[in-house]
């Protein structure tokens, strides 16, 4: 009987070192600044990644129909003319930044087609960016309607 | 339109249906009487757009969400879910909505074209919000995305697939994404787990933009993202998202094999090119790879495009790095020294620039996994790219795509071949339905997994046995992931088997037990030899043992080396003490290659020495494996 115990015993230990409560992370809304969405959407325990392979869900990446954002930050200063580009941005803030930064990349290519800047122009208005990285991120808090705005000072400066 | 409210409002329109003008009576009894002559229910395109499917002498739809459909009956019954539809189109719709025909319009519009309908003879106007989503998804062309395995996740191996439709825009992160997942699920892991796996989960259908799903798999995710354009034409995508519009928010319940994420999404296919014959093959299983395959047999992919994870990002960098510069990346991402201080090296400015990206590629994944705060995070990833503005691009280190996942090897695996067993020879049938083993050529997978889910190994013995037929193995669930080293990322390797396996019990007889093998641990890799060192435990349940069961522990240890492209050795060695339940030692070595002879098949040859209770067996296998 006290060898059946241990060996239940051990037994769990083994299953419970491969499994792990999954959690759905419902952070409140902490703003839509850089990481947050990251912080929002990871963490996966390895039962999960297990799983994955059968439901192709990811935890705590919610999936939300055609007119739903991912940003829970429909909250900006300035009502910005373009919902789309507000969404877009707070939706790839790390992606944006690190682009602006290097001069270069899709997501940054794709804001300023949102922004509808002329391709002949695009050379000139990624420098001026990159140039301006400081004043856009002016802090490590920084939110994605500034950003936005930001940008635009930028360009049309 | 609001879920809830929704099959209220049906109940609605039927009612407000008998207070409605002869005229419109007429006209429908017209439509039906010609869909009726026509057979319409029984053309291909209704089965496509309703996901019909044979079922016992009749047909039955995949789709389990009864607002699917309009008749009661629809599920199962393809003429009056036709004549429902039909019915249907004559609905009023109150003021500012638009008709109810808008929400299935996918069939609407080909009843439409073949039934002539005279649109200005039904109640109602356009269909405003689908036509402002077509404006704004502005589709133009489509592809197929097949986000890979995760690159220590070989459970994700199956990987997954979606449907992106593209606009004129240069950009296609802003494009609209079809997908089809599992949803609703628990938040304990081992609900999870069950319900996952025996599929008591709805799949729901949901469109939203493709950043998202980069975010999700890419970056988050950590897997590969491979893009296969489709040579669909205008007209086809149209068709395509409006059969789509009709299954956003529906759901389906969610079978692992067969009713999976891409499967389903073949309808969507046919949907656009219906004289692509992609469901109605029923194969065994449908694994999102193979739905790659299949529409490209169709004739459908043009060309691919490769979007590599933040972590295979920043792997790929490695080479171009000395000791130092990795050293300086991580210290940079983990914080240890700031960016300002060190990218003042004197270095090269390209090399500092590579440094600089890859420390915050480097910060962002461990951000993802969650091994940073939030604040650490931002604070690093700030302070690095402002230092990069001023470093100018960097070197161009871009190494060459791994071939595509389509190209490597069919998932489905049948193995004949002789031997023989402590001096009784036997013939061996060994079924794999998925997908991938260690010795397996590595094209399109991930090098170092084995996932293998019910396969099985029959033997039948010849002379001195009892039996003459047996089970050697089944398993349920076999994985192993086993992931090298390198200089920027100390994964675990890690493995789990689960299933039927013979089992030596003390006398010396043999039998059937269950068995459970879970196992972590260390690979490394030297040149193109993978090596690896694990702990594991193992218990079995079976009749023969003192007290039904065994509980061991003890490790093991392999190499695995790729001598060609075509030529595979796997050298392994296991020893485990059982020292509760049936006590007693097991040690197990054995020299396992692989040859392949041509594309869908390989010679493989099994040398296996085991010393269970002291008794030693020897075991050589021949055997030809045939993937299909």
């Amino acid at each position: 009987m006290k060898k059946t115990l241990l060996a239940l015993a051990i037994v769990s230990i083994a299953l419970v070192s491969f499994s792990g409560t999954a959690y759905a992370d419902k952070r409140s809304n902490t703003g839509c600044g850089l990481g947050h969405l990251i912080f929002k959407d990871s963490g996966e325990s390895l039962v999960i990644q297990v799983l994955a392979a059968t439901t192709n869900t990811s935890f705590g990446t919610q999936t939300f129909g055609i007119t739903t954002g991912t940003s829970e930050c429909d909250q900006f200063g300035k009502v910005a003319q373009n919902e789309n580009l507000n969404r877009f941005v707070s939706g790839n803030m790390e992606n944006l930044a690190k682009d602006i930064a290097m001069g270069k990349g899709e997501t940054l290519d794709t804001v300023v087609e949102m922004m509808n800047v002329p391709a002949s122009q695009k050379t000139a208005v990624y420098a001026k960016l990159q140039a301006n990285f400081g004043a856009i991120y002016t802090s490590d808090k920084v939110q994605a309607g500034e950003v936005v705005d930001r940008i635009s000072a930028v360009i049309n400066g | 339109m609001n879920k809830i409210s929704f099959p209220f409002f049906i109940l609605c329109a039927l009612l407000a249906v008998p207070l409605h003008a002869s005229a419109d009576d007429a006209y429908r009894e017209e439509l039906l009487q010609k869909a009726r002559a026509l057979n319409l229910h029984n053309e291909r395109y209704w089965d496509i757009l309703l996901h019909y499917q044979p079922r016992g002498g009749g047909r039955k739809s995949l789709v389990d969400d009864p607002n699917f459909f309009l008749s009661p009956q629809g599920k199962a019954n393809p003429r009056a879910e036709m004549e429902a539809d039909i019915a249907m189109f004559f609905f009023p719709a109150p003021a500012g909505t638009d008709p109810l025909r808008c929400e299935y319009i996918a069939r609407y519009e080909w009843l439409k074209e073949r039934l002539a309908i005279d649109e200005t003879r039904l109640p109602g106007g356009a269909c405003a919000a689908f036509d402002e989503f077509v404006k704004e998804a502005d589709p133009q062309s489509a592809v197929l995305v097949f986000p890979a395995a995760h690159i220590n996740g070989p459970a994700s191996m199956f990987g997954h697939t979606l449907i992106r439709v593209d606009g004129r825009r240069e950009s296609r992160l802003v494009s609209y994404a079809i997908t089809y997942a599992a949803t609703e699920v628990d938040t304990n892991g081992f609900l999870y787990a069950a319900k996952g796996l025996f599929g008591f989960y709805p799949g729901r259908y949901t469109i939203l933009p493709y950043y998202e799903k980069i975010r999700e798999y890419n970056d988050i995710g950590q897997r590969d993202i491979w893009e296969y354009n489709l040579n669909l034409t205008r007209p086809e995508v149209l068709r395509m998202l409006r059969h789509a519009w009709e299954l956003r928010d529906r759901y389906a319940d969610y079978y692992f094999f067969d009713e999976n994420c891409s499967y389903v999404l073949l309808f969507l296919l046919e949907s656009a090119r219906p004289a692509a014959h992609l469901t109605d093959r029923f194969p065994v299983s449908a694994l999102p790879i193979d739905t790659v395959r299949w529409a490209r047999r169709e004739g459908m992919v043009t060309s691919l495009v490769y979007r590599p994870s933040l972590a295979t990002k920043i792997l790929r960098t490695e080479a171009a790095f000395t000791g130092d510069d990795v050293r300086l990346v991580k210290d940079i991402a983990e914080g240890k020294i700031s960016p300002e201080e060190g990218l003042r090296k004197p270095l090269p400015k390209e090399t500092l620039a590579g440094i600089a990206d890859t420390a915050a590629d480097l910060a962002n994944y461990m951000a993802a996994k969650r091994e940073i705060t939030e604040d650490e995070f931002t604070k690093r990833f700030i302070d690095t790219l402002r230092v990069r503005t001023t470093l100018g691009p960097a070197a161009d280190n871009t190494a060459a795509a791994p071939p595509p996942p389509d190209e490597g090897h069919e998932s489905a695996r049948l193995g004949i071949g002789f031997g023989a067993r402590g001096g009784a020879r036997f013939a061996e049938f060994r079924w794999r339905p998925a997908n991938h083993d260690l010795l397996d050529p590595d094209e399109g997978y991930l090098p170092g997994a084995h996932i293998d889910f019910l396969g099985a190994t029959l033997r039948a013995y010849d002379g001195g046995r009892e039996e003459r037929l047996r089970l050697e193995t089944m398993d349920f669930v076999n994985i192993t992931s086993l992931s090298p080293f390198n200089r920027f990322f100390r994964p675990t390797s890690w493995k789990v088997n689960f299933g039927l396996a013979q089992g030596t019990f003390a006398d010396g007889s043999e039998g059937m037990t269950f068995r459970l093998n879970p196992g972590g641990g260390l690979a490394a890799q030297w040149g193109n030899a993978l090596s690896y060192a694990m702990v594991e435990t193992e218990i079995r349940y079976g009749e023969g043992y003192e007290d039904r069961y065994t509980l061991g522990m003890g490790g093991g240890v392999g190499v695995l080396w790729p001598v060609t492209a075509r030529y595979k050795i796997h050298l392994r060695g296991r020893a485990l003490d059982f020292w509760v339940g049936d006590k007693h030692k097991a040690y197990e070595a054995a020299l396992e290659q692989r040859l392949t002879l041509g594309g869908n098949a390989a010679l493989k040859l099994f040398l296996n020495y085991a010393k269970v209770y002291g008794v030693d067996r020897n075991e050589a296998l021949l055997a030809l494996d045939v993937y299909f």
